[in-house]
């Protein structure tokens, strides 16, 4: 753990409901941090950890470099630590008037009834609900409830906000409202966040930095656009609009007799070997190749020192890098998805490969209509984009021969 | 969906079983005496009795339940379990033999009884404080168990959200979880005190029978058959009374849930 004067440092090891968190993490003081993962990948639990509402396990939670918890040895009860908690639900106090609410917080940490109820006041007026300041909970809209919800937290001014999915219950009419007011207070209060979100796009405008977690432990982080540009891990890669292909990695050395180039197709992996039966460099060339092999397809790579022959591995590649023809390419693929968005189309295949582009050319792919499910055409990704990642689990070795015709 | 006419005719039955005993309770009331049957010295003595003692029972619950359903609510799986068996006990052991435990445990050569009688000369069986004390021990499962109920079914979330808001244990409970399971709280004090001042078994062989001292509703509306007491018309009046009440309780509870849905 980085030692750091303002600031949230946390090494969180928990075992919750067969995961056992083990992340460490650091936020500068009014830093804006995500954390994107799974269902079941430890997000929430990591956020109740650090707001000490489950005991660690291991590790230390270090706010502005005072230790808040040292796993049993030492730990500040939740209402001592200025951490907030906003969940996906608002979780407003049903039997206390909207005020009354946003002033729970102002009230618990020793202000007058007075002072927390003219705080509460402001805070409604700054939300847009000062009319509404004596309804309850329930004759708010859920727009409206998460307002106040993000109301109260501030109110209670933590050093920390914890953030978890706050915008996945709301609507696609009163989101975008909800996360402006989330961007606004957090600039304007500097708050140190952390962001647990499923959604890349609440990273880029709630975030400057992200964690991927996956079974408890952190697998890929950087800034929100560099996760959406150069994913390292499948999750990330899914969240970032890619394609991702399971399958298993082959290795070996094609030798080059023309100069025709070198393709998936012309590859075939049969009884454990990989066969190449075309011709790629020059000739006379001995050309490296790494194949991701799917049932009886495969996709070209290059040779990766992370990946070994027999390799469970993962190739994402941009669905816009990847050329669809209607007689001909490397991958022949029967679609199980036709998706249409903002002028574009997108082809799914039942690997998880996918292709994407404009309504006229989807047109022109299949005489005339849209292409649909079942429909089958040919996918060739830009060997340029397609990037393999290794996974976790590894098969059994799988011996490789890679011969030329 | 259509259900099986054969469910009708045992349904009916039931539903025959639970009213028709009302219903001759009711013919049996004479209507014209009924105001002066309610008002006899007797009457008035037996049914003030029975809502004080009543009253101070379901006090008492409130005070030790509350926070036993509380825990029972909060603990583990298996320590939830155990402590929820052990308050059910009074609810399903027959009257009688709650009495009979509370005079082994309090009587004059009970387990506890006895050293306090011998150091301080105070015997409780027989007194007003040992109706309030049989009341106690059979009503109080009715008070936990709903209450437990309420809180697990509320869960935590609100809890947590009030701790990191800067809120304290005391103030978590007093101001979250409480006033959260506010209707679960009113039901089950209702539940408590109906049980309370209906209570026959425990409090006849504990507190006895004596008049002005322990003989509560039920007691005195028994006694009148046996041509003790209260006349019989002022026992069908009380049992009325009873009823009344009855209804009352089980009314005031749908719609103050109802409202709390609301």
């Amino acid at each position: 753990m980085n030692a750091r004067a303002r600031g949230l440092d946390a090494h969180v090891v928990v075992h919750r409901a067969d995961v056992t968190v083990d992340v460490e993490l650091s936020v500068a003081a009014g830093g804006r941090l995500a954390v994107l993962g799974h269902n079941g990948a430890g997000k929430s639990t990591l956020l109740h950890a650090i707001a000490g509402l489950l005991p660690l396990e291991g590790g230390a939670v270090r706010l502005n470099d005072v230790v808040l918890e040292h796993a049993g040895a030492h730990r500040v009860l939740p209402h001592h630590r200025r951490i907030g908690l906003l969940d996906q639900k608002a979780r407003l106090f049903p039997h206390l008037s909207v005020v009354r609410n946003i002033a729970f917080g102002p009230r618990s940490q020793g202000r007058t009834r007075g002072e927390s109820m003219s705080l509460a006041q402001e805070w409604l007026e700054r939300i847009g609900l000062a009319h509404r300041a004596s309804a309850r909970p329930h004759e708010l809209s859920g727009g409206q409830q998460q307002r106040v919800a993000i109301a109260r937290a501030f109110a209670a001014e933590p050093e920390v906000l914890l953030l978890d999915e706050p915008l996945a219950s709301l609507d696609a009419e009163s989101a975008p409202g909800v996360r402006r007011m989330l961007v606004d207070e957090l600039a304007r209060t500097g708050t140190t966040s952390i962001l647990v979100t499923h959604d890349l796009a609440d990273a880029w405008q709630l975030a400057d930095d992200c964690i991927v977690l996956s079974d408890g432990a952190v697998v890929d982080s950087g800034a929100p656009d560099q996760l959406a540009t150069a994913p390292q891990h499948p999750f990330t890669a899914a969240l970032a609009g890619f394609a991702v292909v399971r399958g298993v990695w082959h290795e070996g050395t094609a030798h080059v007799n023309d100069q025709q180039a070198f393709t998936g197709s012309q590859v075939s992996v049969s009884s454990g070997e990989a066969v190449a039966t075309g011709r790629a460099g020059r000739p006379g060339d001995s050309v490296p190749v790494g194949l991701l092999s799917v049932g009886h397809q495969n996709l070209v790579g290059t040779p990766d020192a992370r990946l070994a022959d027999g390799d469970a591995a993962i190739a994402v590649i941009a669905p816009a890098n990847v050329m669809v023809s209607a007689v001909t390419g490397e991958w022949r693929a029967t679609l199980t998805e036709v998706s249409s968005r903002g002028g574009r189309v997108r082809l799914d295949d039942a690997s998880g490969l996918a292709a994407e582009l404009s309504i006229e050319d989807a047109r022109s792919l299949t005489g005339g209509r849209l292409p649909a499910s079942g429909d089958t055409v040919w996918f060739t990704p830009a060997p340029e984009h397609l990037r393999v990642l290794p996974v976790r689990e590894t098969s059994p070795m799988v011996p490789v021969r890679v011969i030329t015709d | 969906m259509t259900l099986p006419r054969g469910l009708y005719i045992p349904a009916l039955v039931a539903l025959a079983l639970l009213v028709l005993p009302i219903v001759g309770l009711i013919s049996r009331v004479r209507w014209e005496t009924l105001g002066s049957d309610l008002f006899s010295a007797e009457a008035l003595t037996a049914l003030w009795l029975s809502v004080s003692t009543g009253a101070v029972a379901t006090v008492i619950c409130l005070v030790i339940g509350v926070p036993l359903a509380v825990i029972i609510a909060r603990s583990s799986i298996r320590t939830a379990s155990v402590l929820r068996t052990i308050v059910l006990i009074p609810l399903v052991l027959p009257p009688l033999v709650g009495g009979l435990a509370l005079i082994s445990l309090l009587g004059r050569s009970g387990l506890v009884g006895q050293p306090l009688y011998e150091a301080t000369g105070f015997s409780l069986p027989y007194t007003t404080a040992a109706v309030v004390v049989a009341q106690t021990f059979v009503s109080m499962p009715f008070l936990v168990i709903t209450l437990e109920g309420a809180i697990r079914t509320s869960g935590v979330s609100h809890e947590q959200i009030a701790a990191t808001l800067g809120a304290g244990r005391w103030r978590v409970l007093t101001r979250v979880t409480l006033p959260l399971i506010l209707p679960g709280l009113v039901a089950g004090t209702v539940l408590c005190f109906a049980r309370a001042i209906g209570e026959f078994g425990a409090t006849a062989l504990f507190a006895g029978n004596s008049e002005g001292v322990t003989r509560t509703m039920p007691l005195a509306i028994y006694t009148a058959f046996n041509g003790v007491g209260v006349s019989q018309d002022s026992a069908v009046a009380l049992s009325l009374l009873l009823l009344v009440c009855a209804v009352v309780i089980v009314g005031g509870m749908r719609s103050w849930r109802e409202d709390a849905v609301r």
